[in-house]
């Protein structure tokens, strides 16, 4: 497939440098307030990582309107005296480059994955450009397992706050793992270390005009590399922290994304997990340690709201992808109160089940299809929370991973009517 | 007087004949041409159905919301019987139209032109009613989803407002794309649309002053609202 043109200057740039080892990349859209920060830790943790190496920052940008690519163009590396024993080599190179094609995440990383191809690199490592807890050591983390040829892909491990990511959490961790047999932790984490290898192959993948290339990234890549057969490992980075943002605000918008590209993902690679049973871990470099998280207020009340509404209102439209015990089921835990409010694993799996299915049978369409699991999936988060409310760090754990072996467990009720439903 | 007689039972008789003998041609091509269309219907149906299975036209459907759409107005067969029905109505009406016209000599054609002059409008029209239908039922549903997410109690009289709006706006179309009474259609759409809006314009400035008002305030003054925000990461 074709690739699409990069700007005159890039391509200046990239017959300049010739080739290189490693490549960094940072997508980006209005992060003039974080950007900087990041761009300073990669070269940081290039420099003093990988001193013998010649490195390149690539910021794909979306159209930022805020001066982020002036940001990164003239933003001054830390004083490498104070920070490394020894210098670089080479000094990192600095690519920013504006990306074209539909515009989204996907769009973003295709033009790094260009770039990585046309300088040959090594290992590529991509980080979200929004973070704050992001340190020198995470390029290590990230690079080195593929670099020493240990790994394909490296997915990142977090330490969260315990109500964080509940969409990894309670859909696409238990069901990733399920579905493919490896218990990648953070799918979805935002940043990934992969060999240049693997960068071609995505590249090379007819997804660049789908809505892979507007969201759904992050997924696709790692259930791509689990399903290319691609060795996996898993690195600890500490703690995760966002600039401040309105994440509650945009829950449809998510969730449309990211489970769709899960169930488009099964359609795909049908082949790769239909009858595998069980789950393997996958190799965790890092040194995992207690790391102090910011709080998360949440508001249980309002998610029950619109869970009770969605069993009134809804019900009509689930009716076409649940079956009936269920939905009586779910009727049942409307009645109590709300300390008693619990919705169990198994139940909440076989929703997720059916959804698939009903993705698979395309039973309705598929935004409204996604947008009528949000309110069981907000009931679901509710009734975790609710439960895990004085619970520790290990508690919260322990319980997401019976969440996992649930999905596990419940996986031959998915074959059996996914076959049906072909 | 005898003679007489006889003339006047030959000549209606004679005259019977011919009148028979200039009606029966027409009569067989006639009944020829039902038979052929019912024929040509069924085989055309046979295939259209066939077809339609195999492109999964019933699934399709559901997706579309054509199926609930249907079973809400009591129809309960597949949709692709459903085309197939229509294909063979559609060509026997034809057929019979070309038979009306074979029957009456002295004006031929009539039927056939008028079938083929309002033909093309009334396929036009359904095309609008089924397009506007569609487009009502996703419309609603898309409203329902969208309100019920955001907590909004009304939901289902939004999405059904949204629905029927749509529904009028197509029928509106419809009828005066058949040519009935356009001025009035085009008066009573506008007045019931505009009817709509005013009223619920009325009922939220009326009996959500209260909350009009905290809104406006709100989204001038950038107040935060009354729920605490979340700051939970869903990702």
């Amino acid at each position: 497939m074709s690739a699409a043109p990069l700007p005159e200057a890039v391509e200046g740039q990239l017959a300049e440098i010739g080739r290189a080892d490693l490549l960094v990349g940072i997508p980006s859209y209005n992060n003039a307030r974080t950007v900087g920060h990041v761009v300073r830790a990669a070269a940081a943790g290039l420099g003093k990582y990988f001193p013998d190496a010649k490195a390149v920052i690539v910021n794909s940008d979306g159209g930022s309107t805020d001066g982020t690519r002036e940001i990164v163009a003239t933003a001054e590396l830390p004083d490498l005296a104070t920070v490394l024993v020894s210098h670089p080599a080479t000094p990192v190179a600095r690519i920013v480059t504006p990306y074209h094609g539909i515009p989204g995440k996907g769009s973003a990383f295709r033009a790094i994955f260009q770039i990585a191809d046309r300088l040959d690199v090594r290992a590529c490592a991509v980080v979200d450009s929004d973070l704050r807890s992001i340190t020198p050591p995470w390029f290590e983390l990230l690079l080195r397992p593929v670099l020493e040829g240990h790994a394909d892909y490296v997915a990142p491990l977090y330490h969260r706050h315990k109500f964080d990511g509940t969409i990894t959490n309670g859909v696409v961790y238990p069901l990733t793992r399920a579905l493919y047999g490896k218990q990648i932790r953070q799918p979805i984490g935002g940043e990934f270390g992969f060999s240049g290898e693997l960068a071609r192959v995505f590249l090379g993948k007819p997804v660049w005009e789908t809505d892979v290339a507007r969201f759904g990234i992050d997924i696709w890549m790692t259930t791509t590399a689990i399903a290319e057969g691609s060795r996996l490992c898993q690195v600890y980075l500490g703690a995760k922290i966002h600039d401040a943002k309105d994440p509650g605000a945009d829950l449809s918008a998510m969730m449309t994304q990211v489970v769709a590209s899960c169930f488009d993902l099964a359609e795909i690679y049908e082949p790769v997990w239909f009858g595998r049973r069980g789950s393997e871990s996958v190799p965790l470099f890092g040194f995992p340690h207690a790391v102090g998280v910011e709080p998360v207020p949440v508001n249980v009340d309002r998610m029950l709201a619109i869970f009770r509404q969605g069993l009134t209102d809804l019900r009509e439209l689930w009716e076409k992808v649940l079956p009936a015990p269920l939905l009586d089921a779910l009727g049942g835990l409307a009645e109590g109160a709300r300390e008693a409010f619990h919705m169990a694993d198994a139940l909440w799996a076989e929703i997720v089940y059916r959804f698939a299915l009903a993705h698979h049978a395309r039973v309705l369409p598929r935004d409204h299809l996604l947008r009528a699991l949000i309110p069981l999936y907000l009931g679901r988060t509710a009734s975790f929370i609710l439960e895990m409310w004085d619970a520790g760090a290990e508690e919260v754990e322990a319980r997401i991973e019976g969440l996992a072996h649930i999905f596990e467990e419940t996986k031959p009720l998915l074959e059996a009517e996914w076959r049906r439903s072909s | 007087m005898t003679d007489f007689w006889r003339d006047l039972v030959w000549t209606a008789i004679r005259g019977t004949g011919e009148r028979l003998a200039a009606i029966l041609p027409g009569l067989l091509a006639m009944l020829t041409l039902l038979v052929l269309g019912a024929l040509l219907g069924w085989m055309f149906r046979l295939i259209l159905t066939r077809l339609a299975r195999a492109v999964d036209f019933d699934r399709r459907s559901e997706t579309w919301g054509l199926t609930s759409a249907l079973a809400r107005a009591g129809i309960r067969r597949p949709p692709s019987a459903i085309l197939g029905v229509l294909v063979f109505w559609g060509i026997f009406v034809i057929f019979a139209s070309m038979g009306i016209d074979a029957l009456l000599p002295a004006a031929p054609g009539a039927t056939g032109a008028v079938l083929v002059q309002i033909l093309p409008r009334v396929l036009a029209a359904a095309l609008i009613l089924l397009v506007g239908w569609l487009i009502a039922n996703f419309a609603g549903q898309a409203v329902l989803l969208a309100s019920v997410n955001a907590g909004i109690p009304e939901a289902r009289l939004l999405a059904r407002a949204a629905r029927w709006g749509v529904l009028l706006f197509a029928v509106a179309t419809t009828l005066t794309q058949l040519g009935i009474g356009r001025e009035m259609v085009l008066v009573a759409f506008a007045l019931s649309f505009g009817g709509l809006v005013f009223a619920v314009s009325l009922a939220f400035g009326l009996g959500g002053r209260g909350l009009a008002r905290e809104i406006l305030e709100r989204r001038l003054r950038r107040e935060p609202g009354p729920h605490p925000k979340e700051t939970i990461t869903h990702l």
